[in-house]
């Protein structure tokens, strides 16, 4: 199992640190989705920057989960 | 009788004071299905490219289409009219109850002539309508004006549109507010509304029109506030509202940052929707009590520390993008304030952000000064901005060149200047980015009313919000397949324009499939998705075409220079810039445009039966 470290946004202040299986961006997502019951469409944020599903993150890396809203 | 319709247009000529009724034509209803595109075809024939936009010759169009108050999600009532701002059609779609209250009085639309003398307001209740004096009313801003109309009706449940000060003084980018909180924003209806001294409508009334296919109604209509509620697009917007969309476009290089020059605003998660639900209890109500959505976009906040009403309306996406991040601005309260500030004086968030952008830009840049203007203009200035908005409102100082809209405030202020007022056609760009979605920046260049995110929401195709039912089952990625997803989602907008649905419960929410058997259980029409797509279709080039009867020439298809010239030097659209040229010979070929009268060629006016005369 890994270690990573995420935050919800704008939650940023409060960080969990979550075991994960795969280290696959598009894997995590779900998993933490589910763990986290989170509903919607969500992007994982790393250092400003959103990871595409084909990416993958490091042990130990702090994220962001930052819902999706498609309007405006 | 039409099913889905009264079969009822209100004729109002307010130079004459003449009230008059006629009937909805049948075939026109067949051809270009009500709202938006019914409204275009009677507009075809009332005006020309003589007519003045703030002259009484002027017309402007109130539509329902056969889906407000018959199916769900479905509020949207269409003002069309010439545009003050662009000189072509001016098209401009608001939610709330207004619309669904006008079926209910029993009239379709209104088509409003002439000009009154004296300020006026018409009330059009239970089948009646009346022009009524509005002096004691002119100069009131619009919440005021509804509170003043309701105690003077003793009938709170009225619905009531207005236009505040800006709309009086002839502000070109004014808007027309319904429900005191939903904006007709974009294209200068307040000012054509305010040039024939109607001050406000207000309408009531209990009739219901007559459904071809009531129970298979019901039956999509449950299936619709489902799928609504289901879909990530619809929980992230039932979760946060529009504003809830600004951190993601921000992280994907999706909104504006100082008139567009600049990738990075690092103050940006002050100001952002989940950060002003966080701090402020919220809630989401539908756009208008009459409104069926389980939706419910509109978000509310319990901003009681600056705000006298319990629940104040949370700026949209657009209003935080426009006027937080293309401004600078990371103050939550004075972004608040502003967007109240905006309805009460009716102003279009849009366009007052991007005109004020242009100020500041220049103000940096030296054009204008501090000691002519009163104060300094910087960015990131809410006071400012505050004082500003009220200054074009009124018409005061600088704020009387700036309600000309950008395009006109340029060529006044100085030529060089017009480099960097971001507009198409006159209209303010809206916030999604050229050079991120390029198809964004083809759907600004050749929409209708010039720069609108909502005459093809391409976007939502390039992020992934894909039409299988139309073939577009991947993200497109090159010219051909980009400008392909423009045509498709012009025609589609066109079409639900017309209809009266609201576009956030349509895509990425239910297929055309669907959408095709409830027009049928509404109207009685036998449809199918490819008839949809070529209403659609006819809609749009009935647009086209008028706007070539108002004299638009092909060079105004096209996006302000900083997109295709200047790429940004930070941020996730770092050193890109938008093709425009490659989209639009392309857009012209598929369309079959000539490329340089702009027009369509004869035979596919007569492939999609459009009655109008071309004079090419």
């Amino acid at each position: 199992m890994k270690e990573i470290k995420v935050r919800i946004y704008p939650d940023l202040k409060n960080v969990m640190v979550i075991e994960v299986n795969t280290l696959s961006v598009k894997e995590v997502l779900e998993t933490l989705k589910d763990v986290l019951k989170l509903q919607g469409q969500y992007v994982i944020v790393k250092n400003g920057k959103i990871l595409g599903d084909e990416e993958y993150i490091s042990n130990h890396d702090e994220i962001t989960l930052v819902p999706v809203i498609e309007g405006g | 009788m039409i099913f889905g319709f009264n079969g009822k247009l209100l004729d109002v000529d307010l130079t004459k004071r003449e009230i008059k009724i006629t009937e909805l034509r049948e075939d026109w209803c067949k051809l270009y299905v009500g709202g938006s595109g019914y409204a275009t075809r009677l507009l075809y024939d009332l005006i020309s490219k003589e007519t003045e936009p703030l002259s009484p010759d002027n017309v402007l169009i109130i539509m329902t289409g056969p889906f407000v108050d018959t199916f769900s999600m479905s509020p949207k009532t269409a003002f069309i009219t010439k545009s003050p701002l662009t000189n072509y059609l001016g098209k401009s779609m608001v939610g709330g109850s207004f619309g669904i209250m006008l079926k209910r009085a029993g009239f379709d639309g209104i088509v409003l002539k002439g000009a009154s003398r004296e300020p006026v307001y018409l009330a059009i209740i239970e089948g009646q309508a009346e022009i009524r004096d509005a002096s004691h009313l002119w100069g009131k801003d619009v919440l005021e004006t509804s509170k003043v109309i309701k105690e003077e009706l003793n009938n709170r449940k009225v619905k009531i549109m207005a236009i505040g000060p800006a709309g009086e003084n002839l502000v070109r980018f004014s808007a027309v507010i319904t429900d005191e909180r939903r904006a007709a924003g974009r294209t200068g209806m307040g000012a054509v509304m305010g040039s024939k001294k109607l001050k406000a409508i207000v309408t009531y009334g209990s009739k219901k029109v007559q459904i071809y296919d009531k129970e298979k109604i019901i039956y999509l209509m449950r299936k619709h506030l489902a799928a609504a509620l289901k879909s990530p697009r619809g929980i992230g917007l039932r979760s946060y509202g529009t504003s809830g969309g600004l951190i993601s476009y921000y992280l994907d290089g999706n909104v504006p940052i100082k008139n567009w020059t600049k990738g990075i605003f690092d103050k940006v998660d002050n100001i952002t929707g989940q950060t002003l639900q966080k701090i402020y209890k919220s809630r989401g109500v539908p756009c208008g009590t009459e409104v069926v959505c389980s939706i419910q976009c509109h978000k509310e906040l319990q901003a009681n520390d600056i705000s006298e009403d319990e629940w104040e309306k949370c700026p949209e996406f657009e209003t935080l993008a426009l006027i937080g991040t293309n401004l600078m601005i990371d103050d939550y309260k004075s972004l608040i304030k502003i967007n109240r500030l905006c309805d009460r004086l009716g102003l279009d968030t849009i366009s007052t952000g991007g005109v004020i952008a242009w100020a500041m830009e220049a103000y940096e840049k030296g054009f204008i000064r501090a000691e002519n203007l009163g104060f300094e203009l910087k960015w990131g200035d809410g006071k400012a901005t505050l004082k500003l908005i009220e200054m074009i409102a009124r018409k005061e100082g600088l704020g009387n060149i700036l309600a000309e809209g950008v395009k006109r405030a340029s060529q006044k202020i100085n030529l060089e200047t017009e480099s960097f007022a971001i507009h198409v056609k006159g209209l303010e760009l809206p916030a999604h980015h050229p050079r991120r979605y390029h198809s964004m920046g083809l759907a600004y260049a050749t929409s209708n009313i010039g720069a609108s995110h909502l005459q093809g929401m391409t976007m939502l195709a390039e992020r992934g919000i894909l039409l299988p039912e139309y073939g577009i089952s991947e993200i497109p990625k090159d010219a051909e397949s980009k400008v392909k997803v423009t045509i498709i989602h012009q025609n589609l907008c066109a079409f639900l324009d017309s209809a009266g649905l609201c576009k956030f419960s349509v895509f990425g929410i239910i297929d055309f499939n669907k959408i095709a058997e409830a027009y049928k259980a509404v109207t009685g029409f036998e449809t199918c998705k490819e008839d949809i797509l070529e209403t659609g279709e006819r809609i749009w080039y009935l647009e086209r075409l008028l706007n070539l009867k108002l004299n638009l020439s092909v060079k105004e298809d096209t996006l302000p220079k900083r997109f295709v010239e200047e790429p940004l030097n930070e941020g996730p659209v770092k050193g890109v810039t938008c093709p425009i040229s490659q989209l639009l010979e392309l857009f012209y070929r598929y369309r079959e445009l000539d490329p340089w009268s702009g027009y369509p060629n004869k035979e596919k006016i007569k492939k999609l039966k459009l009655d109008v005369d071309v004079i090419n």
